[in-house]
């Protein structure tokens, strides 16, 4: 049993840092493909 | 990881060199697949193994490759968790030589257990009584681990990090690189421990069983220390090897000697407890069994294995490396490294192959095992697929941060005028 509980601490860990990973990965992607929009509108609006 | 807007463009040889190289290698892979084909379809009988062998070849190589491996995790964690930076140079090298040891360990398991579509019974049918179940367990979690490791080396290529999701994954997986290394060591020195340890738990086998300490018998602790002493011999052979074939500086000496220092260092810390453990095993462990400690050593599996795994193998690298003017030396330093790591062959080889030839039954003989060419086509594939891998990884990927700063002062374009024409030749061009 000692086994099995290290067993899936090891993998919980792993499987929470991976997806960490990959949802800050996506979570920054877009926002800054929101903030590029946003610096696009200003830039339009100002007439640059 | 470097900044992907700091990466240099790397200086490769051509395609068609490349591929000629790549070619001689799958070569090499195809004959081994084919030779895999054979065991896995006409079945274990093509192999050398038998009722007295039931670990022949690919076991020794599997151990060999495990403990050569654990030059990755053991400079992870000297690197990420201990902060030796020095390892920056080559810790992308090292990823990638582990991962390869692993993933072809496992590969050659998967034709070694006969039937690989019922691979998956050693977790669902788990034996927790086994230490076979923890090594498993353990490989195969840290497999994972090293292919979690490699991911950012991969996003780091010129194509793909044009991928903003996968450039930012490779950037967010080395932010956290520590906790990997940690899994890691864990991971590694639980199985690499658990292959020693059964051997040492095989109490109807003499020339195997060893005392120690709660459940753990002192052949854990010998395979987790010579794992670690001969893993970073195994990453400075392969990268001096990498430099010499691409005529390329990829880190900077300190750094290959450091290595080869730290392999020394740990190498004669096994060589002490593997002296006293063999001392106290001939004196006390196999005559309470009723065996003479010449009774374990026949030919072809004479004492010249013994001796040349603690002496010839052992004390004489362990000397070269310690002594920094050998290891400046290039002759010097490959000779220490190529010695530790033939060490560990016989290490394992006499743990998996002679502990089996030796007779534990009144009517037994001294068994002697031979390999098919089956055998030799399987281990002869996990080496060309190795092979492959690390050419395709330091092609296109940057597996050495600091090249381009070592280069540079031997690589700038210089005009040569050839038959009145002028054309540009480099100095450093890579010969792979």
């Amino acid at each position: 049993m000692i086994f099995f509980g290290a067993f899936y601490a090891v993998v919980i860990v792993l499987a929470t840092s991976v997806t960490y990973a990959a949802a800050r990965s996506i979570v920054d992607m877009f926002s800054t493909d929101h903030n590029s929009e946003e610096n696009t509108e200003e830039r339009s609006r100002s007439g640059q | 990881m470097s900044s992907p807007h700091d990466l240099p463009k790397l200086k490769r040889c051509s395609q068609k060199k490349f591929v000629l190289w790549l070619s001689f290698w799958g070569l090499l892979l195809l004959w081994g697949v084919y030779g895999a084909l054979i065991c896995l379809f006409k079945g274990l009988n093509q192999t050398g193994m038998n009722n007295y062998f039931v670990f022949g070849l690919w076991i020794c190589v599997d151990l060999t490759i495990i403990a050569l491996g654990a030059g990755a995790f053991f400079s992870g964690f000297l690197f990420y968790v201990l902060g030796v930076n020095q390892l920056k140079e080559l810790i992308g090298a090292a990823v990638v030589i582990g991962f390869i040891c692993y993933s072809g360990a496992i590969g050659m398991l998967t034709v070694d257990i006969g039937q690989p579509l019922r691979g998956y019974f050693s977790f669902w049918h788990a034996n927790v009584h086994s230490m076979l179940t923890e090594v498993i367990f353990c490989i195969t979690i840290y497999l994972f681990v090293l292919t979690i490791e490699f991911v950012p080396l991969i996003t780091e290529n010129e194509k793909i990090r044009q991928i903003p999701l996968l450039n930012r994954l490779g950037e967010h997986l080395h932010g956290i690189m520590v906790v990997f290394a940690l899994v890691g060591t864990f991971l590694s020195f639980f199985h690499q421990g658990s292959l020693g340890g059964m051997f040492g738990v095989l109490y109807a086998r003499p020339f195997s069983h060893r005392t120690g300490v709660a459940i753990w018998p002192w052949t854990f602790f010998l395979f987790i220390l010579s794992a670690i002493a001969s893993g970073p011999a195994l990453t400075t052979l392969v990268v001096w090897t990498t430099q010499k074939v691409t005529r390329r500086s990829l880190v900077s000496r300190s750094t290959l000697s450091k290595l080869a220092k730290i392999s020394a260092v740990l190498l004669v810390f096994y060589l002490v407890f593997k002296a006293a453990d063999t001392i106290y095993w001939a004196n006390v462990t196999a005559p309470g069994k009723g065996f003479t400690f010449a009774s374990f050593y026949r030919p072809p599996y004479g004492m010249w294995l013994l001796f040349s795994e603690l002496y010839l193998f052992g004390l004489v690298p362990a000397i070269i490396l310690l002594m920094p003017k050998a290891r400046d030396n290039d002759f010097w330093l490959v000779t220490g490294c190529l010695f530790t790591c033939m060490g560990i062959v016989i290490n394992r080889f006499s743990a998996t192959v002679q502990s089996l030839a030796v007779p534990v039954l009144p009517f037994e003989k001294f068994a002697v095992y031979s390999p098919t060419w089956q055998e030799w086509a399987v281990v002869a594939a996990v080496i060309g697929y190795g092979v492959i891998l690390y050419s395709l990884a330091y092609r296109y990927l940057h597996l050495f941060p600091r090249e381009s700063e070592l280069n540079e002062e031997i690589e700038p374009e210089i005009e040569v005028e050839i038959c009145g024409q002028r054309s540009l030749n480099s100095v450093g061009t890579p010969a792979i």
